[in-house]
Order: structure tokens, then C-alpha cells, then sequence
């Protein structure tokens, strides 16, 4: 039997333990839980009631989403594992984040289109925690109100969301073959997610079920997309269930489903995770080593421990310095993030204020309802793509803003050991590995190409996700109310004058759709900048603490190193043979955990075209 | 003179005086006044049109089919025969051979669907003597050029005004905020849609909720809301929930069919159960007694849900004979409620409806002299707008239009009064008073509401279209008052 990632990991917990580490510990123990905790995301899309809810349910085996003949989704719900089934909903008034649990029984009250119509609680998002394997092995379920609702919106806001998730359900039920706005959806799709199903739902209702599979595999090849089409039907294994009857539980589709999740979506976001895993072990093993090895040199030469006694007090003193909150590190890093909101906000308003001119000078040429509506539609979508370009950026610049801090700290160390005399020096190599991008993540943001698919698995998706699905449908809406299409109708009956009518009514509608596109995009840009600014906020504290760890735990062993070298060799021998043999216990643990690591470095990388899908498919 | 008089002779006049091209349109819409009405059926793909078109016929003319099926507009007229002919965009007229076998089955020989403008079907049925029904391709479809033949024939954009008098929409259970469900009402491109020759059917109600055996039950409830949403009230003048293939399969329900039916219905529970449970299972050889022809047939006729139902009525005993279960099928579809809503909104007004198709038609016309000959367009301007602007019939779809589309500032309970007096065609309806009420009960509300509404046409404040708005109204209700 193989290593698992997390028993080798705990084997270098125990010598870190050994070595007496916490700190190592701790972040070992840190890194143990962000990979358990690793999720991989999945987004429920489709028209309306093609089923995507009773989906969700039966692919959980739980009566969690409510499914009703005419309730409709209208608010994204984001299902994770939980012990216990809780909800959570997620509220935003006046710019202020609220959170409340709430009874799983009143689930359709806050996610529903009936139970909180056109969304006047305010909700974001709902959060549902449950228990269930399927969700234990990290898989978060998103289920999207349909993309047919203030069409553009929710479409808009779908597909901005895309290259967070790490796949797509694409839901279409078995009544009809695609029609043209689904195939259009999903040509965008593939575009920005790497793993796209088509699933066929309902057909426990629909004989012909299977033409309709072809007819819609037809339409999707002659698309060029390929995207595999699987039937399911949850009304087949709720039935099944009730019957007893096994058979009928793989006829409805959904334990194929189910192994296709876990196939080809989970089982390669878990290896991410894992490989960033396997990296932090690794770290750790040649931190330890490097400092076990030093101790071990200075304990067995007293010359050379008093040649380095001022070298590691030198650099214990240093580090202290670069953890006081007057480092200039840490200045560097307020100021980035500081200028990072400014340069975002200034490029957001400017950007926005374009788009409203732009559109001004649209809504001037408005002739038929018709292009009201495609307004409308050029409204949302420009606005999902300016707010997502936006996130995107935010990500990497951080991304970048992380890479200056760290070069900035090893400049301000400014420490290469000089004085050992003997060629290679471990410790120094440390400090600089320490405070550098570890190497499989620097492996991970190369596959993704340096695209937005190094975004996966980012919470700032969820969030841009909550916002645009909640402010474009307004954005429609505006253009929708000042739309004379009714005045159209009237040519019809009346010839000139309502003609005239028309005229003058075109002229106020424009002001009109003008004021109603401006009042929108400023309150978006109000929100959206709100939310930014939440993300930078953490996105720093996220930072802070990282490069901060980092540098403690190398003032540890510095600190180590010194007061070995401070030891005067004068020292009790019995004791002095208990600390190589300690040491030496140390190293030996390490030699043994380290090639595991390798191993399993090494494995993971064989399957590393999993690890960057849109490279290998 | 009454409206179709009005119209036929400015029709006529036209055809007498205006350059040949155009002279000819003229008397094609000369002679469509003398014809039934003209109902189109439009949705979007796999809406259920043709389904529901084979079930108001009472026969199965309009070939259906799990994928998306009709791809040409197809006239479904009364004639003396059976006959059916593709019309060539240049006119040309070539009889087409067909089978019947089930639904009509069409050799179209060398004839691709981009060169035939329009199909046209002549059956011998008393339903079709009313009117002629026409069966569109769906909108949104994968295949953009059906969408585009649809949307050519339904719209007048360019040049020609559109070919329907009354408009059928079939929606399937969608978004009461969908952008999407107000282009498959196409209310902008259908310039003559409005709610006095506009229905919706909320279409394959039997599979709303998963073919549950309380469907039907589900399908009323989202149509009453469907009814109240204030933008479909302002689009068409009735919402009907339709369940299509059991409209359509009760209509033309077979003895055999029926035999079969009862058959399954004495299975026992248990072999019921499986069944029933899916099309698949429905279908597996080894479960039950009928052969698999015989249930295939019936799934393809009734769908799973229509199975379950007429099971479900045979063995609760509350129907034996296959005439039984076809008119309590077709209860269950309803079918009837369509029927009447035709028969109470449609028919009694046909002749205004075609009248006015026909002064688009003559507006179109004098658009399009407008340039060469100006004389001629200007004349026939003039005597367009005589009769639109002397004719309570028209003006009272003005003035309908005018409340629909929030022009007119008055309460909304006033508005449900203007609604009900123009899109009803009985006059206990219009008042919105029962069958009961006598003629002197009737003309007394009339003349009272009359002066109510000439009061409000008096207020210093409204506005002129709001003045105009309830002055007529005051008239219509004078109508009403003198009977004529």
C-alpha cells in the first residue's frame, strides 16, 4: 500500500515534534487541514426548471435544494460538507455583510423566487453545510438560478463565475433537443471552465430520451465542443430507492454521475491539493535537516561553534528586527496593498465611467425595443466582465505583491552566511528557500498557463459570484422599465398619432434608461469597490501572517543555532552524547520521511496532466 | 356600411387604381376578408405546437416528433378534398403526393425545405370550416434558419404585414421575470399581437412535476399566476394550461388503444409499480403482459404521464368504455377551455380581426407607393385613416391598447373594466355581470357606467390621451346601452 500524503505527513509532524518544533508543528498541522479542507467546486447551470435542484438533492441523497413544480431557484446556494445540516444566509444591506442561520426548513423562503421575491431580503448567497461523502472529499455544489431568468444576468453572472469553479454541470432536460441559447451558453463555457458534463435530466419521463442524447450530441459536436452527455433521472432514484431496486438505482444515472465527480473533478483537485501538501512536508523535512545538521556540526567542533556564534546571534537579531512592525517589509506590503485599492478603484471608476458614456451614446441610437433589450443585455454583460476582469487581476497582482515581500525580506536579511569557510552553507540556502514561492506552487501557476484558471478554488469567486447574480438582474431591469415596447404594439392600431405620442414618450424614455443606467453603475461600483476591498483586506492579513511565520519560525532556529554555539564545549560530556543523540535521532527520521516525500512528489507528477487539465485535454 | 364593407371596398378601389404589382396584393387582401379566420400557433421549439394544432382539428394532420420536427410553415385549410401544395417564394404552386399513417407524412421530392415558402394542407373538417390554422417551426431553435422562417412569417417587418388574424403562443412552465419568455411571446416583432386575439397556453402540463399524477393540478396553479403577472395581462387576453398530447391522443383515441389501456390496468399492483415507475421500465420486455409494440405505442400516444392517468381513471372504475376515457381524457387536457375561449373570444370577432389585418395590409401598400407613386399612396392613407379613425370596432382595440400599455392614468380597477368590455364578446361578459342579469338590468349598468366614464373624460386634469381613453369607453358602453 502505497503512502497517503497526509500518514507521511504526520511522520514529519513526529520528528518536528522530536526535534522539539512546534512551530514547525503548527504549521504542518495548518497545512494537514487546508488540504483536508481543499474543495473542489462545482457549478450546477442550466435554464430554468430542467431540474438542477432535484440534481443537486440526488446527487446528495438528501431533500436539501426545494424542488417545486413552480418554486424557481433565484439565489446561488453554495453546499459544503458540515457535520450538522445548517444553513446559512448570507445578507448584505447598506454595504454591511450579515450572516444568520437559519432553520433548514426554511431553506425556499430565502433561495426561492416566490418565497423572496426579486430578491428583497437582499440575499448573496446561502450556504448549506451537510454530511455526506461525496462533499467529505472536499466537493462544494453551486446551485445557480436558472440561466434563462433576466436572462443576460444570471448568465452574465454564471459565466464571470466559471473560471473559479474547477467544473460545469451543464443541466438540460430529456422534454427537448438544445435550443440555440443553451448550445450558445456552453460554447462559452468550455471557453472558461476545464471540465464541462452535459446532463440529461428527467428521463425517466421521456421514452425517447436517447434520441434526444444524440440529437444533442449532434448539436454539440457540430459546435465543436466536446463535452461528454449523461442521463440521470432523480425521480428514477427516488424511486428506486423506495422500490428497493437496484437495477433502477443505476438506470437513473446518478451513481455514474457520481463516479464521474469523483474521476475526473475531485480526484485531480485533490491532487492539487495534495502536491502543495507533499511541497510543505518537504520544506519542512530540509528546514529541519539544515538546522539538525548545523547543531550536529557545532556540537561535535567547538572551533567552528565559536567562529559561528556571532554569525546566528547576528542573524537571530535580524529576524527579530524583520518581525517588529517597523520592517520595512511589512511597510511595503501595507503600502502595495494600499496602492493595489487605489490603482484598482481608479481603473474600476474609469472603466465604468467609459461604459456609461459609452452606453449614453447607445441609448441615443435606441430605435426598437429590441435594441433596448440587447442593451440590456451588452449592460450586464459588460459590467460581469469588467467586475470579473477586475477580481482576476486583484488575484494575481497579489500573487505578485507576495513575490516583491519575499524578495524584499531576503534583501533586507541581506544574510549569506558569510564565515563558514567550508564551501556550501545549508543555513543560508534555508533562509533563501524559506523565503521563496515553494517550488510545486511555482509548478501549479505555470501549468494554469498564467491564465485565469490559477483563480480556482479562490474564495473571491463565491463572492463576485453573490454580487454580480445579485446587481445585474437590476441592471437589466432599469433598461427593461424605460423599454417603450408597448408603444410599438400601438403602431399597429393607430398609425400617426400615436406616432407622435411615440416621439415624445422615445425622448423621455431615453432620459429615462440614461439615469437608470448611471443610478446602476454607481451603486455597483459602490458594492463592488465594498467587496474589493474585502478581498485585499484579507488577501494582506493572508499575506502577513505567511511571511511572518516564516520568519519566526527562522528566528527559532537561529536562535537554536546560537545558543548552541554559545554552549561552552566545557559542557558535561554525558550530556553532551544526549544531544547527538538526539540529533542524530532527529536525522535519521528525517532520512527516513524524505525520499516518502519524494515518492510521492514524484507520483503526483506522473499524473500531472490531471493537475493541469486544459493542457492535456 | 359595416367595417368589412369599409375595408373591401377601399380593398377593391385599390386593386382598381394602383400599379399591377401592388393591385395584385390588394386583391389578396380583398379576398381574405371572405375567408375564416387565421390562427397561427407560435413558441418556441418543442413548445407542443403541432400536438395541440392535431388535437383542436380532432385528427392527427401535423406530423410530431421527440426532436424538432416542423421546419415550414404549414396552412391547415378547409377544402373540399385532401390535398396538399408547397408554395414556392415566387408563387409557383406544386401539388405534393403524401401518405397518411398517423400524422401526414409529406413527399417533398426535389423540393428543400429554403425553397418552400409555405406548405399548405386542405382537409375536409368541420373545425377548420372556422378557421385556418397555421403550424409554425419554434423559435430559439439550434437550427437558426427555422427560427428565422418563423419569425419572416409571424412578423412585419419588411415589407409584407404579418399572415395571422389571432395569435395561439404556447409557452412551457418558464420565469415569471424571463427576458426569454417575452421573445417567445415575440410581443415587439408581432406588431398585431394584443390581448383581444392573443391566448397563451402554458403547454405540456402533464409534465410539469415530474408526470406526478396531480400535474394538472400544479399546471392550473401556475397558469392563475401566470394570469395575474401584470406584463403577460398586457400581452394576451387569456392564460389556458393545455396538456397537448393528452388533448391530442383523447380527441383520436383508438378502440385498440383502449383495449390495451384496460389491459394494463388489470396488472397487478405490484407489476403496476414497475411499470409505471419510468419510460425505460415502461418499456422492459420481461415486466407485465401486453407486448411491446402495443406499449410502445402507448407511451408514444399519452406520454408516461398520460399512461399513468388513464390507468389510474380504469382502475378507480370511473370510466370503462374508450369513449369514456377519450372524453375524460380530453377533460383532463384542457382542451375545452381552449375551445372556449376560441369560441368566446376569437370567433365573435373575427371579422373586425380580419378587417383589421387587412388595414395593416393597405397600410404596408400605400408604404410602399409612397415613393413612385405618391398620389396614390396618399390616397390610400386618407381612406385608411377614415375608417380607423370613424370605427368604434378598431377604436375600441386602440383603446384597449391604450390601457394595456399604461397610457391612459386611471385606477386598475377601471382598467379590469375597459379590459373585460373590449376583449369579452358577450355583452353579460363585457359588463362583467351574470348570465342571469335581464336586458333591462344589462342596459341600466350600461348607461349608468357610460356616464361615469364621460364624467372622467371630463376632469380639467387628464391628460388628452386619457380623455380620448374614456370617451371612448362612454361610447362603447353607449353601444352596449342601444344594443347595436
Amino acid at each position: 500500500m502505497a503512502d497517503t500524503p497526509a500518514q507521511v505527513l504526520h511522520d514529519v509532524i513526529a520528528a518536528a515534534e522530536g526535534a522539539g518544533r512546534a512551530d514547525l508543528v503548527a504549521r504542518l498541522r495548518v497545512g494537514l487541514e487546508r488540504a483536508r479542507r481543499s474543495e473542489t467546486v462545482v457549478c450546477v447551470v442550466g435554464e430554468f426548471k430542467q431540474g438542477k435542484s432535484s440534481l443537486v438533492n440526488a446527487l446528495l441523497e438528501a431533500e436539501l435544494c426545494p424542488v417545486d413544480d413552480d418554486l424557481a431557484t433565484a439565489v446561488p446556494t453554495v453546499v459544503r460538507q458540515g457535520s450538522a445540516p445548517t444553513v446559512t444566509v448570507h445578507t448584505r444591506r447598506g454595504g454591511q455583510a450579515h450572516a444568520e442561520v437559519v432553520a433548514p426548513s426554511e431553506l425556499a423562503d430565502w433561495v426561492t423566487e416566490q418565497g423572496n421575491p426579486d430578491n428583497e431580503r437582499g440575499v448573496e448567497q446561502v450556504e448549506v453545510a451537510l454530511d455526506h461523502p461525496l462533499l467529505d472529499d472536499g466537493l462544494v455544489l453551486v446551485d445557480t438560478p436558472g440561466v434563462g431568468g433576466l436572462s443576460a444576468g444570471h448568465a452574465a453572472a454564471t459565466a464571470a463565475f466559471l473560471p473559479y469553479a474547477d467544473a460545469l454541470l451543464f443541466v438540460t432536460d430529456a422534454s427537448a433537443e438544445l435550443t440555440a441559447p443553451e448550445v450558445a451558453f456552453l460554447s462559452d463555457a468550455v471557453e472558461r471552465c476545464p471540465r464541462v458534463v452535459v446532463v440529461l435530466t428527467k428521463t425517466d419521463l421521456y421514452p425517447a430520451w436517447r434520441r434526444i442524447g444524440e440529437l444533442d450530441a449532434g448539436h454539440l459536436a457540430e459546435a465543436g465542443l466536446a463535452a461528454p452527455i449523461l442521463p440521470a433521472s432523480a425521480a428514477a432514484l427516488a424511486a428506486a430507492l423506495a422500490l428497493g431496486d437496484a437495477d433502477l438505482v443505476d438506470g437513473s444515472g446518478i451513481p455514474a454521475l457520481r463516479r464521474l465527480l469523483r474521476d475526473d473533478v475531485l480526484d485531480p483537485g485533490r491532487d492539487r491539493a495534495a502536491v502543495v501538501l507533499v511541497d510543505e512536508g518537504r520544506a519542512v523535512v530540509e528546514h529541519l535537516a539544515a538546522a539538525t545538521d548545523e547543531q550536529l556540526r557545532l556540537v561535535r567542533d567547538p572551533a567552528a561553534a565559536r567562529a559561528a556564534r556571532q554569525r546566528y546571534e547576528d542573524l537571530a537579531a535580524r529576524l527579530q528586527e524583520l518581525r517588529e512592525g517597523s520592517a520595512r517589509w511589512q511597510q511595503v506590503l501595507s503600502d502595495g496593498i494600499a496602492d493595489l485599492s487605489n490603482q484598482t478603484s481608479f481603473r474600476f471608476r474609469a472603466e465604468l465611467r467609459q461604459l456609461g458614456r459609452d452606453l449614453d451614446e447607445q441609448v441615443e441610437q435606441l430605435r426598437t425595443p429590441e435594441e433596448w433589450d440587447e442593451l440590456g443585455a451588452t449592460l450586464q454583460r459588460r459590467v460581469a466582465e469588467l467586475a470579473s476582469g477586475l477580481f482576476a487581476d486583484v488575484d494575481r497582482q497579489v500573487e505578485d505583491l507576495a513575490e516583491r515581500i519575499r524578495a524584499e525580506v531576503r534583501d533586507e536579511l541581506a544574510w549569506s552566511g558569510e564565515g563558514r569557510g567550508d564551501g556550501g552553507d545549508p543555513v543560508a540556502d534555508l533562509v533563501a528557500a524559506e523565503l521563496s514561492l515553494p517550488e510545486a506552487q511555482r509548478g501549479l501557476r505555470a501549468a494554469a498557463g498564467g491564465t485565469v484558471t490559477a483563480l480556482r478554488g479562490a474564495q473571491s469567486g463565491l463572492l463576485l459570484f453573490g454580487l454580480l447574480g445579485r446587481y445585474l438582474p437590476m441592471g437589466a431591469a432599469a433598461l427593461l422599465f424605460s423599454n417603450p415596447v408597448t408603444l410599438v404594439l400601438g403602431a399597429a392600431f393607430a398609425g400617426k398619432q400615436v406616432l407622435n405620442v411615440r416621439r415624445q414618450n422615445l425622448t423621455a424614455r431615453r432620459q429615462q434608461a440614461r439615469a437608470a443606467v448611471r443610478t446602476f453603475l454607481d451603486d455597483f461600483q459602490f458594492e463592488a469597490s465594498n467587496r474589493l476591498g474585502e478581498v485585499l483586506r484579507a488577501r494582506s492579513r493572508d499575506l502577513r501572517d505567511q511571511v511572518g511565520s516564516r520568519v519566526a519560525e527562522l528566528q527559532a532556529t537561529a536562535r537554536d543555532l546560537a545558543e548552541e554555539a554559545r554552549r561552552e564545549a566545557a559542557a558535561e560530556e554525558a550530556e553532551q552524547a544526549r544531544l547527538v543523540a538526539d540529533l542524530e535521532a532527529t536525522r535519521v527520521a528525517l532520512g527516513a520521511v524524505a525520499p516518502r516525500l519524494d515518492a510521492l512528489a514524484g507520483q503526483l507528477a506522473s499524473r500531472a496532466p490531471a493537475l493541469a487539465p486544459e493542457a492535456g485535454s | 356600411m359595416s367595417l368589412v364593407e369599409r375595408v373591401a371596398t377601399v380593398c377593391e378601389q385599390t386593386a382598381g387604381s394602383f400599379p399591377p404589382a401592388l393591385a395584385e396584393e390588394a386583391r389578396a387582401l380583398r379576398s381574405r376578408l371572405d375567408g375564416p379566420l387565421r390562427v397561427a400557433f407560435a413558441g418556441r421549439v418543442k413548445a407542443g405546437k403541432s400536438t395541440l394544432l392535431n388535437a383542436l382539428v380532432g385528427e392527427r394532420l401535423a406530423p410530431t416528433d421527440a426532436g424538432e420536427c416542423t421546419t415550414v410553415v404549414t396552412w391547415y385549410e378547409e377544402g373540399p378534398g385532401y390535398e396538399v401544395e408547397a408554395v414556392r417564394p415566387d408563387g409557383e404552386r406544386r401539388p405534393l403526393r403524401f401518405r397518411r399513417d398517423g400524422a401526414l407524412e409529406l413527399e417533398l421530392g426535389d423540393l428543400a425545405a429554403a425553397d418552400i415558402e409555405r406548405l399548405v394542407v386542405r382537409w375536409p373538417s368541420r373545425r377548420l370550416h372556422e378557421m385556418t390554422l397555421i403550424d409554425t417551426p419554434g423559435l430559439a431553435s439550434v437550427h437558426g434558419e427555422t427560427s428565422a422562417r418563423t419569425e419572416d412569417f409571424l412578423t412585419s417587418q419588411g415589407d409584407r404585414p404579418g399572415a395571422a388574424d389571432a395569435v395561439i403562443y404556447l409557452l412551457r412552465h418558464v420565469h415569471r421575470r424571463d427576458i426569454e419568455f417575452l421573445d417567445a411571446f415575440m410581443d415587439r416583432r408581432v406588431v398585431h399581437a394584443s390581448p383581444a386575439n392573443a391566448v397563451a397556453v402554458l403547454s405540456r402540463a402533464d409534465e410539469i412535476g415530474g408526470g406526478r399524477l396531480d400535474a394538472l393540478d400544479s399546471a392550473a396553479r401556475i397558469a392563475e399566476r401566470y394570469r395575474s403577472d401584470p406584463q403577460l395581462r398586457s400581452l394576451v387576453g387569456a392564460v389556458v394550461p393545455v396538456a397537448g398530447l393528452l388533448a391530442e391522443t383523447g380527441t383520436t383515441l383508438r378502440e385498440d388503444e383502449a383495449a390495451a389501456l384496460r389491459s394494463l390496468a388489470a396488472e397487478p399492483d405490484a407489476v403496476l409499480d414497475q411499470l409505471l415507475v419510468t419510460a425505460d421500465r415502461f418499456l422492459e420486455p420481461s415486466v407485465g403482459a401486453l407486448t411491446i409494440e402495443l406499449r410502445a405505442g402507448l407511451l408514444d400516444r399519452l406520454g408516461l404521464f398520460g399512461v399513468r392517468y388513464a390507468v389510474d381513471l380504469l382502475r378507480r372504475g370511473e370510466v370503462t368504455s374508450a369513449a369514456g376515457l377519450s372524453s375524460a381524457l380530453v377533460a383532463a387536457s384542457g382542451l375545452e377551455e381552449l375551445e372556449a375561449v376560441i369560441r368566446q373570444r376569437f370567433l365573435p370577432r373575427a371579422r373586425v380581426l380580419q378587417a383589421r389585418t387587412a388595414l395593416a395590409g393597405l397600410r404596408s401598400l400605400a408604404e410602399r407607393a409612397r415613393g413612385r407613386w405618391p398620389e396614390h399612396a396618399a390616397w390610400l392613407d386618407d381612406a385608411v385613416e377614415r375608417i380607423e379613425a370613424s370605427d368604434t370596432e378598431v377604436a375600441a382595440l386602440r383603446l384597449l391598447h391604450l390601457v394595456v400599455s399604461d397610457q391612459v392614468r386611471i385606477d386598475p380597477e377601471a382598467a379590469a373594466e375597459v379590459r373585460r368590455l373590449v376583449v369579452e364578446a358577450d355583452d353579460h361578459r363585457r359588463l362583467g355581470l351574470a348570465p342571469a342579469a335581464s336586458a333591462e338590468e344589462l342596459r341600466g349598468v350600461a348607461l349608468e357606467r357610460a356616464g361615469r366614464w364621460h364624467e372622467r373624460a371630463g376632469d380639467p386634469l387628464a391628460d388628452p390621451t386619457t380623455v380620448e381613453a374614456c370617451e371612448l369607453t362612454a361610447r362603447l358602453l353607449e353601444q352596449v346601452w342601444s344594443g347595436t
